[in-house]
């Protein structure tokens, strides 16, 4: 038997799904090495186990802003805007903030005052300054930027400056500073 | 709804409802009917299809670059070329095993550029992943002892890295046969070869797989 052929049959084989005549067709090469029953044995259960521990679905980060941002840029291609350049790195630095897994030598205490009713009226972008809403932070060389984005009616909060954080590495929460409620972030992790 | 509150909901919400085979439940319109409004220009019906396919995109693309950052990017871009191309959608082919070739097409663009970028430079990544011949005999996976039973942490951890060592082509089909669950003239449509060639890679990455992973009674 051709070496492609043998190796068709085998892969159907180990998915049960030849046919009564395929079958007899490889029976000689099973009779030969008897042990390819346990391998297809082996095989059966690793399936499983692949099939437990890898995903076939794993919704994106933020989904809400996923299809937001997947609108604007719809948008700016219908109007023949160069999205390439404006949505550039705009997640990763975000990403930087929420995912990226290593250590900061830094305390960040980001404190958003007045979101809900200082939100600017955006109507067809979706990226407005916050005007309205405070960021501190203790360290001059970190910039913060924080972006309503309307249409998934949502708020995220970009730091640069940090080294890469951990999600254990923050802490949500909401609070008063100077007598006034908003929400705070607070990052704090020593190398 | 503050951003924060937002993101702790969507920890709790989990993938969007949806088989592979994008058929419609009692209340869910199928992609065909999604597709059809979308060709009418109703950006709803798409959104609708994002939604629904985010999940799948997203979860294929990061088994296969391994970055969430680049995934999520990447991701976006799969869902705009679709966007574009979607006049052009025949319904030839199932709207899923479409979405999964622009996605094979993007990927694989990602990393020719990341090749191209990194040419010169260490970069440990694509030495390990590309390096290892797919046929090659593979260093044999440790033998647990008994008492050395994996939890289902490191049973992940293990298979991660048992696929990271398959070379893209034979990663790629794997996830395509063994988690999407795609037939294999649709894997053959995602990754623009002949079935034989399915075959082949399906055969090959099978065997290097369960030559990195310690058997089911090695384990137990």
């Amino acid at each position: 038997m051709k070496t492609d052929r043998k190796e068709e049959l085998l892969t159907r084989w180990m998915d049960d799904g030849l046919s009564d005549e395929e079958l007899r067709e490889l029976e000689p090469v099973l009779t030969e090495h008897p042990e390819l029953h346990e391998e297809r044995a082996d095989y059966a259960r690793l399936r499983e186990e692949l099939r437990t521990a890898v995903s076939s679905e794993i919704e994106p980060p933020f989904p809400d802003f996923f299809n937001s941002h997947l609108e604007r840029l719809v948008r700016e291609e219908g109007r023949g805007v160069d999205k390439t350049r404006r949505s550039e790195g705009a997640f990763n630095r975000l990403w930087i903030w929420w995912m990226a897994p290593a250590a900061a030598a830094a305390v960040v205490m980001a404190f958003l005052l007045g979101m809900k009713s200082a939100q600017p009226v955006n109507q067809g972008g979706m990226v407005d300054a916050a005007a309205g809403s405070g960021v501190y932070s203790p360290f001059a060389e970190v910039s913060t930027e924080v972006i309503l984005d309307r249409e998934s009616d949502s708020t995220l909060l970009v730091v640069e400056g940090l080294a890469p954080l951990a999600d254990t590495d923050l802490v949500v929460g909401e609070g008063f500073l100077d007598g006034e409620h908003g929400y705070f972030v607070k990052t704090e992790k020593v190398y | 709804m503050n951003f924060f509150r937002q993101f702790a909901s969507n920890l709790v919400k989990g993938p969007v409802p949806g088989d592979a085979a994008g058929e419609g439940g009692p209340d869910t319109p199928s992609d065909a009917e999604l597709v059809n409004r979308c060709q009418e220009g109703d950006y709803s019906a798409f959104d609708a299809l994002v939604t629904k396919h985010r999940g799948r995109v997203y979860a294929m693309i990061q088994n296969m670059v391994r970055n969430e950052a680049d995934s999520w990017d990447l991701a976006q871009e799969v869902f705009l070329k679709v966007w574009k191309a979607l006049p052009k959608f025949e319904a030839r082919a199932r709207f899923s095993t479409w979405m999964y070739r622009i996605t094979h097409n993007v990927v694989y663009d990602w990393m020719r550029k990341r090749k191209l970028e990194t040419a010169g430079e260490l970069d440990d990544n694509l030495l390990d992943r590309e390096a290892i011949a797919a046929g090659a005999q593979a260093t044999p996976a440790r033998m647990a002892r008994p008492d050395e039973a994996l939890s289902q942490g490191e049973l992940r951890a293990n298979i991660e890295r048992a696929l990271e060592k398959l070379s893209p082509e034979h990663r790629e089909a794997i996830l395509l046969r063994e988690v999407q669950g795609l037939e294999y003239k649709e894997i053959a449509d995602v990754m623009d070869c002949s079935i034989g060639t399915v075959m082949s890679r399906l055969f090959y990455a099978r065997k290097k797989l369960q030559s990195l992973l310690p058997s089911h009674e090695d384990r137990s």
